[in-house]
């Protein structure tokens, strides 16, 4: 979709189209799926939190004053996220280990090594065992942008704050994820592990 | 600004953090790379941290994409319920979307409102703050631990700002004194001599109701200007009289005594007699005079209506 599609469609939804505003649904809705399900861990909480961050972002639409569209709905669903992260914080409930599952699945190798399967998901228990250790805040910018790739502009507008703050927080999180993951250097690439061995 | 004084103690300067990020990130101009290269000569250690990093984001960069299990596409339906859902402290909520930090405003306002309720209360009870209006400080009966039984009930109406409960009609009855009219009807009667007109505090205020009427009369010391209202024990409020005296136990109901030039001005000290008892009034010029009673009423409202606010707008946050 062209950005001149997009600000059309945006225009049309504004004028209360819901076409138009489905078409944008249907070009980010994975997107912002994958954000809030890496967020809050919970895929039944991740869907209801998708649909209310589209219902929302039609109902205020008039509030988006141009800029990155889908950081904009990023934002939705991340405070939606955090809110609902907050509440459960709040009431001591843990989230689910289905949790751990999406994450182990999703490690892919294009080997098909048995073996290195089952490190790559046992690496991937580990990670979202590290991903759950860090702040709301330092895990958001760390899946958006490393695990989903946006640019740290984007990561920005979405979390409603500076690229600094940004880097800043990136930074942390990956440190903390560094000292978490070597506490088991076994799991480690093969690559990180001959380097620990020649070091 | 504080930031960047804590990383320049640490050695780390914003420069630096962005060097380290695109290294790891492979996206290092050669400037970076230089500057990196420098801080791993500094701290060898540095060196095998962002190799971690190096393959820790190539590890999260090879998870899979996630796809949205089902449509996500709204309907006309979707968009009425999710309105019809709203409260009005979902609206208000809105509100406070855009800045957020703005939702404490309730909760401050209720902590400050609350404070202030309890700094009142406290001054009143250690005399600091004083009631400014016709009634006086409940404290000052409260120490007399004098329960006055008599005939307030028969009054006509309320006649102060304690709003002391009249029952036309029925100037005999007997029963349960409400100290409130007491202090109400007490109060008018010591601060009306205050005015010009007053006589020497004799002239006590017209009575409008059957407490009221009670004779009593105001006295003022000759030596130290202390102005006494000396209530009988076990008398009604009807009986109520003024006097002349030394002290408490001295009380004489003589309105001859009184000289007719006896100073009454507004600090004059006023104090009651009864049973025996003396009680203060605290009307004097003590404390700070305030509209006590209806601050502290206006303040617990306000702290009440904003704790009210604020968890309302946390409920419809959803937290």
């Amino acid at each position: 979709m062209t950005s001149f599609d997009e600000q059309r469609l945006i225009q049309l939804t504004r004028d209360g189209d819901y076409d138009a505003f489905n078409r944008l649904v249907i070009e980010y809705q994975d997107a912002v799926f994958a954000v809030v399900l890496r967020t809050v861990r919970n895929r039944a909480v991740a869907e209801d939190i998708t649909q209310d961050t589209f219902i929302s972002a039609f109902r205020k639409i008039s509030s988006y004053r141009g800029g990155i569209f889908r950081a904009w709905l990023f934002r939705i669903a991340k405070n939606a996220s955090l809110d609902y992260l907050r509440k459960i914080a709040r009431r001591s409930e843990t989230s689910i280990d289905e949790d751990i599952v999406y994450f182990s699945e999703t490690v892919s190798d294009d080997k098909q090594d048995p073996v290195a399967d089952a490190l790559n998901a046992e690496l991937a228990r580990l990670i979202e065992h590290c991903m759950s250790g860090l702040s709301d805040e330092h895990r958001f910018a760390m899946v958006l942008i490393d695990v989903e790739g946006y640019q740290y502009d984007e990561a920005a507008e979405s979390i409603g704050v500076s690229i600094g703050t940004v880097k800043s927080r990136l930074n942390r999180a990956r440190a903390r994820m560094r000292d978490c993951v070597q506490q088991d250097p076994e799991l480690l690439p093969a690559s990180m592990r001959l380097y620990n061995k020649e070091n | 600004m504080a930031r960047r004084l804590l990383n320049r103690l640490t050695d780390r300067t914003y420069s630096s953090n962005d060097a380290v990020n695109a290294y790891v990130e492979g996206t290092a101009s050669s400037d970076e790379i230089r500057l990196v290269k420098e801080m791993v000569r500094k701290n060898v250690a540095l060196e095998k941290d962002l190799y971690t990093q190096q393959a820790l984001r190539a590890v999260l960069g090879k998870i899979e994409k996630i796809e949205a299990p089902r449509s996500f596409a709204i309907t006309p339906e979707m968009v009425a319920a999710a309105a019809g859902s709203d409260s009005w402290l979902s609206r208000l909520a809105e509100v406070f979307e855009t800045q957020r930090k703005l939702a404490l405003a309730p909760a401050i306002i209720a902590v400050i409102a609350a404070l202030s309720v309890a700094l009142l209360t406290i001054g009143d009870i250690t005399g600091v703050v004083d009631q400014s209006d016709s009634s006086f400080s409940m404290a000052a009966i409260a120490e007399s631990d004098s329960t006055i039984s008599g005939s307030a009930t028969g009054s006509d109406g309320p006649t102060g700002a304690s709003g002391a409960q009249g029952n036309p009609g029925s100037p005999g009855s007997l029963g349960s004194f409400d100290q409130s009219a007491v202090t109400t009807e007490m109060a008018a009667a010591v601060q009306a001599p205050t005015s010009a007109d007053a006589g020497l505090g004799l002239s006590v205020p017209e009575p409008t109701g059957q407490a009221a009427s009670a004779p009593f009369e105001r006295t003022v010391d000759d030596a130290g200007g202390t102005a006494l209202l000396v209530i009988p024990e076990g008398n009604a409020i009807g009986e109520l009289s003024t006097t002349k005296s030394a002290g408490p136990d001295e009380s004489i109901a003589n309105n001859d005594l009184i000289p007719s030039d006896a100073p009454t001005s507004p600090s004059l000290g006023t104090e009651f007699v009864y049973g025996g008892e003396l009680v203060s009034s605290p009307s004097s010029n003590k404390g700070i005079s305030l509209p006590l009673r209806q601050l502290q009423a206006g303040l617990a409202a306000l702290a009440v209506a904003a704790i009210g606010a604020w968890v309302g707008l946390r409920r419809a946050r959803g937290e």
